[in-house]
């Protein structure tokens, strides 16, 4: 168990910062005793060599906003996440959202999809399995074949009353089986198809003939099917998505303005990802898939970009 | 409600997964011929029949021409029949109908002409199809038969008469029952008979049904229809009628009523006799009457009358008639959420083929049961509609009364017929507390996977490098037009002479080990120095391979030697007599010199 010296870290940082604001999502730096291992021995503190000592950390709101401005982190990000699983485990949800909030803005890859994801665990228990919905959708966009992570989605839709994200039907296999990479593996996936059809091409130039030809035609083909998960990608991309997570009995309403008695345009059920394309203090607006663009209540929106 | 026609067997045998997607497939099938019969339903139909199929010369005959579904249609130029007059066509004569059902209001029009027929001459006539235009679509009626005769005559020889009904309702199923024959004391000199019934397979406004069963011991007579087509009759006992002994035979159609109006039916006729077989040995003598009887039966109307709308239940589904219903359970002692087949029988003078059976799962009676799926069989005589049920609760006592809405056309009021109330035993799950939390044993439910608690070691992002796969793109598209442009400045590579060219040394080695004569391995290298320099091998023969090479500056002076004194060695070895073959490495050897020097 590599958690044995985070505990002795944690605790050792942990006594001379204060508490971070759970909605604001800012930095916590104080947090109760977690100084010791579970067998009661202090550890020596050493640092996760996964993380970079003291760096920024830039702080954002539950709607993906940034805060004000970065703060310093006092402490290694191995000593965050010991301090949110600690509270995790211990059933302070609050405080493990928190800490894994604050971890956030500091790392990167199958490490921010990992910390999606507990913060998804931390949201469904919290009794908000929209709001998981949206980290482990989050999250699957960094790591698209996450199993846990498709699990949990797919639990925490069925409690939130929405339908499946993987309906089983052969629409939703292609959209999933394509959708399985990322973009860069996409990218990666693409250039090495041409790569290899580039031999073809040679040779076909090379030597000609109806062989050649052929089998130019039918990398081409394989060239097409490698760039579709790239193209879905680019069809697929939004700036800045977001997903609703108003609940069913009150979904997210659109406004032509954001004012809470302008026109109201279009009610967005709760699991609908659009694309944000302003903000404002407690509104936002979005834009669905048919180009309707409103103002809704920032809070009934969740931020897929993290 | 779904409809699923499934045999006994067939159903009992299918399970889980199979039979789920068995129904799957019936219920689309069942909504596919849903949807295309009312799609066919709305389309327009061309009908066309004659007054009647049989006509004494001097008098005209009706040729009724009846467009339904369209407010427009023309009729197309009549076709020629030698010894008929047809037409002339007069204008069409229009209805509407328009019918208000469970709220909905829809309209039908039709269009109909009526054109007479004049016979020249006394014959058999076949007037070919007519072809009418609708909303530019070509719609053609069957083809139509007409005998003209000289006179009409044994009206008093034969016996002929059509039960029907004077009015049914819309929808209502309805039988015509034709009982006809001819003078007892005439049996010897009767071989033939026709029936002329020039509304058989197309009467408008009518769908024809299944015919009623007969009795298996009957027994039949076939004869000839509209003189081209043959039906079977049954024979029934003899009858008197005015002093009279009449041998009688019996057909039987049933339909049903399609929209409300008139029914038409035109005159039919019996036509019966003796004929001249035909035939002798050589089959030369033509079949022909030589004496003919007619018994004719009037054209009368059936009034087809509207199912009233007032008292119309919210859920009636279509049934027309008179219903009788009886219901069985399969068992009634069971478990909470055990399956019930409850076998549920309609039957009566009733269109029992055509309503929807009523459907559990949308009673508030049945809030306690889970409908699992129905298996629907029909036929004329009966309908039966297994439920498959299952009680989800241990305090239900009965299966509740199954109504469906019928239209009575004696009483002309809509009445309800259903199932009694079925008294059944439900008993709550057998250690169904020990699934709970009773016994202090936690319930197994489904969650979310735990939190991962680890960081995910050396995790970096991943950089997006969109231009790569583009960029590779079109460096290996424009990479492979200049290679390709490169390649063929000097010809197609995948030219034969090209590919010779590059195959010559390999071929020269393949051939080298299978020559067993200095003439074979000569005949080898020349064919590899002809493939290299595009010439014929002959051109290789007895050339001067220095001078050659000088002349085209193809070899340097030491390779061309070698070559040339290859060549020598093996002329020198071919004319000798011996034709001892050389060893193949040396010519190989100035094989690759050659290929080195630049041949």
């Amino acid at each position: 168990m590599r958690v044995l010296p985070f505990f002795a870290l944690a605790g050792a940082i942990s006594l001379a910062a204060p508490p971070l604001d759970a909605q604001t999502g800012e930095v916590p730096v104080t947090e109760a005793g977690t100084g010791m291992s579970p067998s009661g021995k202090i550890e020596p503190a050493v640092e996760d060599p996964g993380y970079p000592a003291n760096t920024l950390i830039e702080t954002r709101d539950r709607t993906g906003t940034p805060s004000s401005a970065p703060i310093p982190l006092a402490r290694t990000r191995g000593a965050e996440n010991q301090l949110a699983v600690d509270a995790y485990r211990r059933g302070d949800l609050e405080s493990a959202r928190t800490h894994w909030t604050a971890l956030l803005a500091a790392v990167e890859g199958d490490e921010k999809a990992r910390v999606l994801y507990d913060l998804g665990n931390t949201s469904f228990r919290s009794g908000a399995p929209l709001e998981a919905v949206g980290w482990y959708t989050a999250a699957l966009r960094l790591a698209p074949r996450d199993a846990d992570t498709w699990a949990n989605l797919e639990h925490a839709r069925r409690e939130a009353g929405l339908e499946p994200a993987d309906r089983g039907d052969l629409a939703a296999t292609a959209r999933r089986v394509v959708g399985a990479l990322t973009r860069a593996e996409s990218e990666l996936l693409a250039a090495g198809s041409v790569l290899l059809w580039s031999v073809l091409l040679a040779l076909e130039a090379l030597r000609g003939g109806r062989i050649w030809r052929r089998l130019v035609v039918v990398g081409g083909v394989l060239v097409a099917v490698a760039f579709l998960p790239l193209l879905t990608h680019l069809a697929t991309a939004a700036d800045d998505p977001v997903l609703a997570i108003g609940p069913k009995e009150r979904p997210l309403q659109l406004r032509s303005e954001p004012r809470a008695d302008a026109a109201l345009i279009a009610e967005v059920p709760g699991g609908t990802e659009m694309e944000r394309r302003d903000a404002l203090p407690d509104w936002v607006e979005v834009e669905l898939a048919d180009g309707t663009r409103g103002w809704g209540r920032a809070a009934d929106v969740f931020a897929l970009e993290r | 409600m779904t409809t699923i026609a499934l045999s006994d067997s067939l159903g009992g045998a299918l399970r889980g997964p199979v039979r789920t997607l068995a129904r799957s497939v019936a219920l689309f099938v069942t909504l596919a011929v849903v949807l295309a019969t009312r799609a066919v339903a709305q389309e327009p139909t061309v009908t066309a029949q004659l007054t009647t199929g049989i006509v004494k010369l001097g008098q005209s005959v009706g040729l009724v021409i009846v467009v339904e579904n369209a407010r427009t249609a023309t009729v197309e130029e009549f076709p020629e029949v030698e010894g008929l007059r047809i037409g002339p066509l007069g204008p069409a004569s229009t209805s509407q109908q328009s019918i208000i059902s469970g709220g909905r209001a829809s309209t039908t029009y039709s269009l109909s002409w009526r054109v007479p027929v004049h016979p020249a001459r006394k014959g058999e006539f076949r007037i070919p199809p007519l072809t009418v235009d609708v909303g530019g679509k070509k719609l053609q009626t069957r083809e139509l038969a007409l005998k003209v005769v000289e006179d009409l005559q044994g009206e008093d020889l034969g016996f002929f008469e059509i039960d029907a009904p004077d009015q049914v309702a819309e929808g209502q199923p309805f039988t015509l029952e034709l009982r006809f024959g001819w003078d007892a004391q005439l049996e010897s000199r009767i071989n033939y008979a026709n029936l002329s019934l020039p509304w058989f397979n197309g009467l408008a406004g009518a769908v024809e049904l299944d015919a009623p069963v007969t009795p298996p011991t009957a027994s039949y007579i076939e004869l000839s229809l509209n003189t081209r087509d043959r039906i079977r009759a049954e024979r029934i006992p003899d009858a008197q009628h005015d002093g009279r002994t009449f041998q009688l035979l019996r057909v039987r159609k049933r339909y049903v009523a399609t929209r409300p109006g008139k029914l038409e039916v035109p005159t039919s006729h019996l036509e019966f006799g003796q004929i001249d077989q035909g035939g002798g040995f050589f089959q030369i003598r033509p079949t022909r009457e030589k004496e003919t009887f007619y018994k004719r039966f009037p054209a009368f109307a059936i009034d087809v009358v509207q199912l009233p709308e007032k008292g119309r239940p919210l859920d009636y589904t279509g049934a027309v008639g008179r219903i009788l219903v009886s219901a069985t359970p399969d068992r009634r002692d069971v478990d909470v959420g055990d399956s019930i087949k409850l076998s549920v029988e309609w039957t009566g003078d009733a269109n029992l083929e055509f309503f929807e059976p009523p459907d559990p799962s949308r009673m508030d009676t049945f809030r306690q049961f889970r409908l699992y799926g129905t298996n629907d069989k029909k036929s004329y005589e009966r309908r039966v509609v297994v439920y498959d049920l299952a009680p989800i609760a241990p305090d239900v006592k009965a299966i509740p009364p199954i109504p469906l809405r019928v239209y009575d056309p004696a009483q002309k009021a809509y009445v309800t017929v259903e199932t009694p109330s079925i008294p059944i035993q439900v008993r709550p799950l057998k250690n169904a507390a020990s699934l709970g939390a009773e016994d202090g044993r936690p319930a197994a439910v489904l969650d979310i996977r735990d939190i991962r608690a680890h960081p995910v070691l050396g995790a970096t992002k991943e950089t997006s490098r969109g231009w790569l796969p583009w960029s590779a793109l079109g460096m290996a598209l424009a990479g492979w037009a200049a290679l390709r442009g490169w390649a063929r400045r000097n010809g197609d590579p995948a030219a034969p002479a090209a590919r010779a060219r590059r195959a010559a040394r390999h071929v020269l080695g393949r051939e080298l080990r299978n020559a067993k004569s200095a003439s074979a391995q000569s005949r080898a290298f020349e064919r590899f120095l002809a493939a290299r320099t595009g010439e014929t091998p002959n051109a290789w023969l007895g050339r001067d391979v220095v001078q050659w090479s000088e002349e085209h500056g193809a070899l340097g002076a030491d390779d061309a030697r070698a070559v040339a004194q290859v060549v020598a060695r093996l002329d020198e070895r071919t004319w000798a007599g011996t034709d001892q073959p050389l060893d193949p490495a040396e010519i190989a050897a100035a094989a690759d010199r050659a290929l080195k020097g630049g041949l």
